[in-house]
């Protein structure tokens, strides 16, 4: 299995929140290799999305009908399957920024110095 | 989050999963390609570009899986895997599931028909409404320890005007009537019944109306049938408004009952409802008796007022009975009246909590067939060892290739369950053709029918598949987990997958230890055969202390054919005296109850001469304690009849016979003479009778409640020895007869006795025509000889068909053994055939080698059949209260049952151990 590394790897869940938020932030509807490319342009080459967990991500969230997808001509006129957040996606993903924030506060008030 | 959605994309996934393959392959092809392009756009040649692109994607067939994972049901769709490929297992060898199913079959329909029949008589609600809430209303006399009496119409109708504590509460009498159909009569158990009956339980008729309030109270030609007796009758669509002759009178059949309706028995009931005001004895004596607060013949089931509890409802009725003991003293003085759950089976005038009782036969029964289930079980795990042996290798590559040992269990564990699953469906089948063959040999010998569905309901089904994964933990668990323990390595290697350890068979060796265990447990369900076996003969081959083989009896019932009283004396007389006239026979003389009857009387009995009529049961010490004793009910020469020798005095004179008024007399055995008067004679006595208590009845618990007549004297004339007419009571029981003159019956029964000399068969059917001709309506209702009517009664009967479940249950163990014994030396001899080669290539003989097997195969043997010997004394000693007259430790049986299996075990033994005398030990060796 192709292990680089370098990359830092995603705490369970949290790739789930950055598919979504992704998917927020681009109006458009996204396909997979977009999603991992932008993700890792976005910060700065740190978080490295790999496709073996890229996708059952991505199914996961279909399943959960947090995402929709739909298949269509990609930039270079092939066909790519395109994910778009559903309504019940943008809840949740507020409901998981939420509670992500909070733990990452409680976080860093106990790894500051005080 | 929306559970019911997710699960729709699931199904989704599962109708269109080719296409979900599709796409996921072309999405991740797209990736693929996307990364190429970015790595020759970063100037990388495009050999290498494709490489890395491919390396960075990892494992593409890993991410399908547990995308495919993720969407699937997935322990559902190994399930599915597993099942699949157990069915595949099976048919690939067909040989070992036919005998695989069969042996489960077996075990497992044992024990389904017994729980179906505990089911019906234990577990099965009774029929109506709220079954919980019916309950049976009890009279106890204060006075007297455990002493109940039914209750009259009188009583019955005050407490039905009371609504403290019952919503309604119905009354029932019990009798046996006789249906004309064309110039036959039959006679059954006939039911009377208020017109509230249907009500009370809650249940619909399936045709037709209930009794009115009239109809219950004043004499109506009017009579319902049960759903039963309808089918039987052509389920004839306009039944309701025929007429049906019962008694010798016509009666409108006004109703039909709802199908399988028992009424307050749990699953035999009677065909024929009468209204409460039929009398059947005649127009003579019609309604008088519901205004009559000294007859007590009513017993009571009540509907409890919702929410009320057995314990308030007796709180409230304590006060009823105190103050209907005030409105009737005479009556109801020290009368409490109490309510009690049903019992499952019995209609008693005592409350009785027959469910213990019951529950305990039916433990040790269901241990019983839970034995031959284990002893099914055993041979099945040592058939999968044998099988597990020969597919080590298939599991070997399983696991080297990655299957994980949980996963190889579970696959063993479902084709285990597979085959008990066909096993169960098979033992559902076998045990409902079992039961209902039972039923339809029972229903012959016994005048009322049984409402016994045999196909399983839901409680059986349960049951059934409760003994099936059971039994697939019991037989497909160990040896499972055995063959999955194996060695990869050594197992690949190794040329055949089948290797020989140790090459003698170790005693302890699983294997052995199943065999040894199915032949101990075998010997028990043999010995538990041969035992209730040797009672249902021995039951036939009793000495009754009277001739079984000379003497035949007459059943005739003048009531049925609508005689009254003063008409049915004179003709019975006119008949003993036409008969006894016959050429050919010894003596006839008429009785009340034949020996071996169904019904039996009881009466107790007390030394008489004190002050008469004595204070109210209060026994002064000259007359000593009341005891029990059978009641009958005699004519002139019945002795005679019976070939008994009186001891002392005579029998009854003919006046005696047809005369109320002559002076009281009475007959007793010598028994009762000694309890009354130990040590002195009992000729010229008087004794007195007491009433029948139903607690003291001796025989059946079941319809014989004779009512306290008023307290009489009678004077011992004759003394008779003893002679036995219950089957399951020795032979030593006090019993009284009183003269036809002092007590009437319609039902009576003509016994005769042949001359040596005579033909009697001849002489049953000469003395059929003798009574036709002296009155041809006169109904009669049976003509046996005693030795049929005894091997025919409802006691030998359930001794029959108790032995014959034990026999069946010994007999399929013995089956199993055999297989069991045979499979485990057939496989030594194959697995040792090099062995063989060897041992006869060095110069052992054909003997020598027979000798070898046979040896081995007997010590399995001896081994078995001592474990068996101490477990059989344990399920003897266990048995010991339902033998008939059998030491539970029968020295006979237990050798005749380890003869049997030990001979059944050689011949086991000498089949593989002939083949392994036939092996070429050149080819032997070459195999190898």
């Amino acid at each position: 299995m192709g292990s680089d590394a370098k990359k830092t790897e995603l705490a369970p869940g949290t790739l789930e929140m950055l598919i979504l938020k992704t998917l927020e932030r681009n109006a458009e509807p996204m396909h997979g290799y977009q999603i991992a490319h932008y993700i890792k342009r976005i910060s700065n080459d740190v978080l490295r999305v790999e496709e073996s967990s890229l996708y059952p991500a991505l199914q996961r969230l279909a399943l959960k009908g947090w995402v929709k997808s739909e298949w269509g001509p990609s930039e270079n006129n092939r066909r790519a399957r395109y994910y778009k957040l559903t309504p019940a996606g943008r809840k949740q993903l507020k409901q998981e920024v939420a509670d992500f924030e909070r733990v990452l506060e409680a976080i860093l008030r106990v790894v500051q110095p005080a | 989050m929306d559970k019911l959605s997710q699960l729709w994309r699931r199904l989704l996934f599962h109708l269109r999963r080719d296409q979900f393959d599709r796409e996921l392959e072309e999405e991740m092809r797209f990736h693929l390609e996307m990364k190429v392009e970015e790595n020759l756009a970063a100037g990388i040649s495009p050999e290498e570009a494709r490489y890395a692109a491919r390396r960075q994607f990892g494992n593409q067939t890993l991410l399908r899986e547990v995308s495919r994972d993720m969407w699937s049901f997935r322990p559902l769709e190994t399930l599915g895997q597993d099942l699949r490929y157990g069915l595949r297992m099976m048919v690939k060898n067909p040989g070992f599931t036919v005998v695989a199913v069969l042996t489960l079959a077996l075990g497992i329909g044992a024990n389904t028909a017994i729980f179906s029949l505990i089911n019906v008589v234990l577990l099965k609600p009774i029929s109506g409404r709220e079954p919980e809430r019916l309950v049976g209303v009890y009279s106890r006399d204060t006075t007297r320890a455990d002493d109940y009496r039914l209750f009259s119409h009188p009583n019955y109708t005050d407490l039905r005007a009371r609504s403290e504590v019952f919503d309604d509460i119905l009354a029932i009498n019990l009798f046996s009537a006789g249906v004309t159909e064309g110039d036959t009569t039959r006679r059954i158990m006939a039911v009377k019944i208020t017109s509230n009956y249907f009500s009370v339980f809650g249940v619909q008729l399936a045709q037709g109306r209930p009794f009115t309030a009239q109809e219950e109270t004043q004499h109506a030609p009017v009579a319902i049938v049960s759903h039963r007796w309808w089918r039987q009758h052509g389920a004839s669509p306009d039944l309701v408004g025929q007429s049906i002759r019962v008694n010798g009178r016509p009666l409108t059949v006004v109703g039909v009952a709802p199908e399988g309706f028992t009424g307050p028995i749990t699953f035999f009931s009677t065909d024929l409802f009468l209204p409460l005001s039929f009398d059947q004895l005649g127009a003579e004596a019609a309604g008088n008796s519901l205004q009559d607060r000294k007859r007590h013949d009513l017993r009571l089931v009540g509907r409890l007022k919702q929410g009320l509890t057995l314990e308030e409802a007796n709180a409230r009725l304590k006060l009823i009975s105190a103050q209907l003991a005030e409105a009737y003293p005479d009556a109801n003085r020290d009368q409490l009246v109490t309510v009690s759950q049903l019992p499952r089976m019995a209609i008693s005038s005592a409350p009785r909590n027959d469910r213990a009782q019951i529950a305990t036969i039916g433990a040790i029964t269901l241990s019983l067939s839970g034995l031959v289930l284990l002893i099914a079980c055993l041979n099945l795990a040592n058939m999968l060892l044998a099988r597990g042996a020969a597919r080590r290798k298939e599991f070997a590559v399983r696991q080297a290739l990655g299957a994980r040992g949980g996963r190889l269990v579970r696959q063993l564990l479902t084709e285990g369950f597979l085959l008990a699953a066909l096993g169960a469906v098979a033992g559902v089948v076998l045990a409902a053709l079992a039961t209902d063959w039972l039923f339809a040999s029972m229903a012959q010998s016994l005048p009322f029918s049984f409402d016994f569905d045999p196909w399983p309901d839901v409680r059986v089904l349960a049951a059934t598949l409760g003994f099936g994964l059971l039994a697939t933990l019991f037989f497909a668990l160990g040896p499972a987990l055995k063959t999955v323990r194996l060695d990869v390595n050594t197992e690949l290697k190794e040329g055949t997958g089948e290797t020989v350890r140790s090459p003698r068979g170790k005693l302890l060796a699983t294997r052995n230890l199943l065999v040894i265990g199915q032949m101990a447990l075998s010997l028990c369900l043999l010995v538990a055969a041969g035992l209730a076996g040797r009672g249902a003969i021995q039951a036939i081959r009793i000495d009754p202390g009277f001739d079984l083989d000379r003497s035949f009896f007459l059943q005739v019932d003048g009531s049925l054919a609508g005689y009254s009283e003063t008409e049915a004396r004179q003709l019975y007389r006119r008949v003993t005296e036409r008969v006894s006239s016959l050429p050919g026979l010894e003596a006839a003389g008429m009785a009340l109850s034949p020996p071996f009857a169904d019904l039996v009387f009881g009466q107790r009995v007390q030394r008489g001469g004190a002050p008469f009529p004595p204070p109210q049961d209060a026994a002064t010490p000259a007359q000593g304690k009341a005891i029990p004793a059978n009641y009958n009910v005699i004519g002139p020469d019945y002795f005679r009849a019976l070939g008994v020798t009186l001891r002392q005095g005579r029998e009854f004179r003919s006046t005696e016979f047809t005369d109320a008024e002559a002076p009281r007399v009475a007959v007793i055995n010598s028994v009762l003479a000694e309890k009354l008067w130990p040590g002195e004679t009992a000729l010229g006595r008087t004794v007195q009778l007491a009433g029948g208590s139903e607690a003291d009845d001796p025989g059946t618990g079941g319809f014989a409640p004779l009512e306290a007549r008023p307290q009489q004297a009678f004077e011992v004339v004759g003394v008779v020895p003893p002679f036995k007419v219950d089957l399951f009571r020795r032979g030593d029981h006090p019993m009284i007869f009183v003269p036809f003159g002092q007590h009437y019956f319609a039902e009576m029964y003509l016994h005769v006795r042949a001359l040596p000399t005579a033909n009697v068969d001849a002489l049953i059917r000469e003395v059929r025509e003798e009574v036709r001709r002296l009155d041809p309506a006169l109904p009669m209702l049976a003509a046996k000889s005693l030795r049929f009517h005894l091997e025919t009664s409802s006691g030998v009967l359930l001794l029959r068909i108790g032995a014959l479940s034990f026999a069946t249950f010994g007999g399929v163990a013995l089956l199993l053994a055999l297989i069991g014994v045979y499979g485990v030396n057939a496989y030594m001899v194959a697995r040792r055939t090099r062995e063989i080669g060897v041992r006869m290539a060095l110069g052992a003989g054909r003997s020598a080698v027979l000798r070898l097997f046979l040896r081995e195969g007997l010590i399995l043997t001896g081994a078995g059949l001592a474990l068996g010997m101490v477990l059989a004394g344990l399920v003897a000693q266990l048995m010991s209260g339902i033998l008939f007259e059998v030491s539970p430790f029968d020295p006979s049986v237990f050798g005749l049952a380890s003869a049997l299996l030990a001979g059944a075990a050689l011949i086991a033994c000498l089949l593989p151990a002939r083949r392994a005398t036939k092996v070429d030990p050149m080819e032997a060796l070459r195999r190898g």
